[in-house]
């Protein structure tokens, strides 16, 4: 399913046009980036946990080059599925 | 920070920003994560633009052991979802370290030089504290250490090379001080021939010299130092200087008229130009003093890090080729790691043989100074003998020709206090522990 798809879907679930679900669509993902950008841990439930992680520097050998590179710490977002989910999926 | 932020308060964000009901806003959140859910359900993956890709992945099923009870067991394969955040969102979340890029590590950087700039970077930075972090960004200075020796080195001939024109600073300070008093000599001696009316016309001419002479003082003196400071004193030993004339100027008439004559004002100058060199002098000792302070900081640093460098010589010899100084710093290093064992060693060693036939009979009176391996099944007693490291033997060799197995590594390892057991430099004293089983029954 991609963008496209989805948001059709959405659309159709919601009784929004597919305009206005982009739209609300695309506000909610901003809403959504400034609070993990702030840090905080963004809990939907039945969906899951998304939440800012920051991983530490480390030290990689290029496949290519052969050569030991430090990769620099950074902040990653990771999703913690809820048990709800996991169990519907499974 | 670190706040939790529910569905609720999204949707009530989300309600503000488009002007929605709170109800329908909320609805549309559920709406919102249930349609991912769906398309998971259906496609597997779900791609979200600026939010990121949810991805079903299945995972084999594998066999595992119960940790309690030792029983294998098998976990049945199932479906895991990953998210991968969109490349929008990502670097959005990672803004905070953006600066930082991947680095190449040169062959000679060990673990334990990133060891001690992750204990720097951690003392520096809090973990969570992400604002002060980027106020200080200690990161991109802290990694310098890890190549330390190509950004120490150019240092050190700058280093050396300041003292050179500051041992001739000294002497062209003195000359011009002389030169200024033989001018007016004559002009002294030349004094009592001439009538009143013209001394102070010698006067000034003598007197423009000596200001003269002071100026070349700070031009060797500018070059030679890049402090900024320095001009500045010296401008100010000029100024006094040249204002020195007019009062000689001004008392000289009257000098003249009582009759004691040019010898009082000859020294006069002399000692006062004298003062401003000295307190030329007196800045120049400072500077270097500084230097030296900062030179034998360095020192610190750099000898405790070149503890295990040596070992590493192989890597480095073409540095050391390219920038000669190295070899010289080096080669003292290792002769302080040499020596220092052999001072401690007489120590231990007499304590050991004291304390040996006291040990002997009397069962494990061991010395509580010497570092006892956790958890080994032998004790160090003392100090067996003493070896130097050659070329290519490392410590589990030398484990295994006094022990018997290379697995007695650690017992030396821990006696000599190295800490990685892998970089030990060729020509190290290793004291050799002697081992005592620790229980007999």
């Amino acid at each position: 399913m991609n963008n496209k798809e989805f948001l059709s879907e959405l659309s159709t679930r919601s009784g929004y046009s597919v305009q206005n679900a982009q739209k609300l669509t695309d506000t909610v993902i901003q809403i959504l980036s400034e609070q993990l950008c702030d840090g905080n841990l963004v809990s939907v439930q039945g969906f899951g946990n998304l939440e800012v992680k920051k991983k530490m520097e480390r030290v990689m050998v290029s496949p290519i080059t052969k050569k030991r590179m430090l990769v620099p710490p950074k902040l990653t977002v990771s999703f913690k599925p809820s048990i709800s989910l996991k169990d519907k999926l499974k | 920070m670190d706040g939790k932020f529910l569905l609720q308060d999204l949707a009530e964000l989300l309600a503000e920003a488009e002007g929605l009901q709170k109800n329908e806003a909320q609805s549309f959140v559920r709406v919102f994560f249930d349609t991912i859910t769906r398309g998971l359900e259906m496609d597997k993956i779900v791609k979200v633009k600026g939010l990121g890709t949810f991805k079903l992945v299945d995972v084999d099923s594998r066999e595992s052991v119960n940790v309690n009870t030792g029983e294998r067991f098998l976990i049945d394969g199932h479906a895991k979802i990953t998210f991968t955040p969109d490349n929008s969102l990502k670097e959005m979340v990672n803004r905070p370290f953006a600066h930082f890029e991947t680095v190449v590590l040169n062959d000679d950087v060990t673990d334990e030089d990133l060891e001690e700039v992750d204990r720097k970077f951690e003392e520096t930075v809090p973990v969570e504290g992400l604002e002060d972090f980027l106020a200080e960004e200690p990161f991109i200075p802290s990694i310098e250490p890890v190549v330390p020796v190509a950004p120490v080195l150019p240092a050190e001939p700058a280093v050396v090379a300041q003292p050179e024109p500051e041992v001739e600073e000294p002497v062209a300070v003195e000359e011009p001080v002389v030169v200024p008093v033989t001018p007016e000599e004559p002009t002294a001696l030349a004094e009592p021939e001439v009538p009143v009316a013209e001394t102070p016309a010698a006067v000034e001419i003598p007197a423009a010299p000596a200001v003269e002479p002071v100026a070349p003082v700070t031009e060797p003196v500018v070059p030679a130092e890049p402090v900024k400071e320095q001009p500045a004193p010296a401008e100010t030993a000029a100024e006094t200087a040249s204002s020195e004339p007019v009062l000689v100027k001004l008392v000289d008439p009257v000098n003249v008229n009582v009759s004691p004559e040019p010898v009082e004002h000859t020294p006069e100058p002399e000692t006062e130009t004298k003062n401003n060199h000295f307190r030329n002098i007196w800045i120049v000792l400072c500077i270097v003093a500084l230097l030296l302070g900062y030179l034998l900081g360095y020192f610190n640093v750099f000898s405790s890090k070149s503890s295990y460098r040596p070992s590493i010589i192989r890597d480095t010899v073409y540095v050391q080729k390219i920038v000669r100084d190295t070899i010289e710093v080096e080669k003292v290093v290792p002769n302080e790691l040499i020596t220092e064992p052999k001072a401690e060693e007489p120590k231990s060693g007499a304590a050991k043989t004291e304390a040996k036939p006291a040990a002997k009979p009397v069962e494990q009176t061991v010395d509580s100074n010497i570092p006892q391996l956790k958890g080994g099944a032998y004790l160090i007693v003392g100090t067996k003998e003493t070896y130097t490291l050659r070329g290519g033997e490392t410590i589990r060799i030398i484990a295994e020709r006094y022990f018997g197995s290379r697995q007695m590594a650690p017992y030396i390892a821990l006696y000599n206090n190295i800490p990685n057991p892998d970089m030990v430099a060729a020509g190290t004293v290793l004291k050799i522990p002697e081992l005592k089983l620790k229980k007999k029954q």
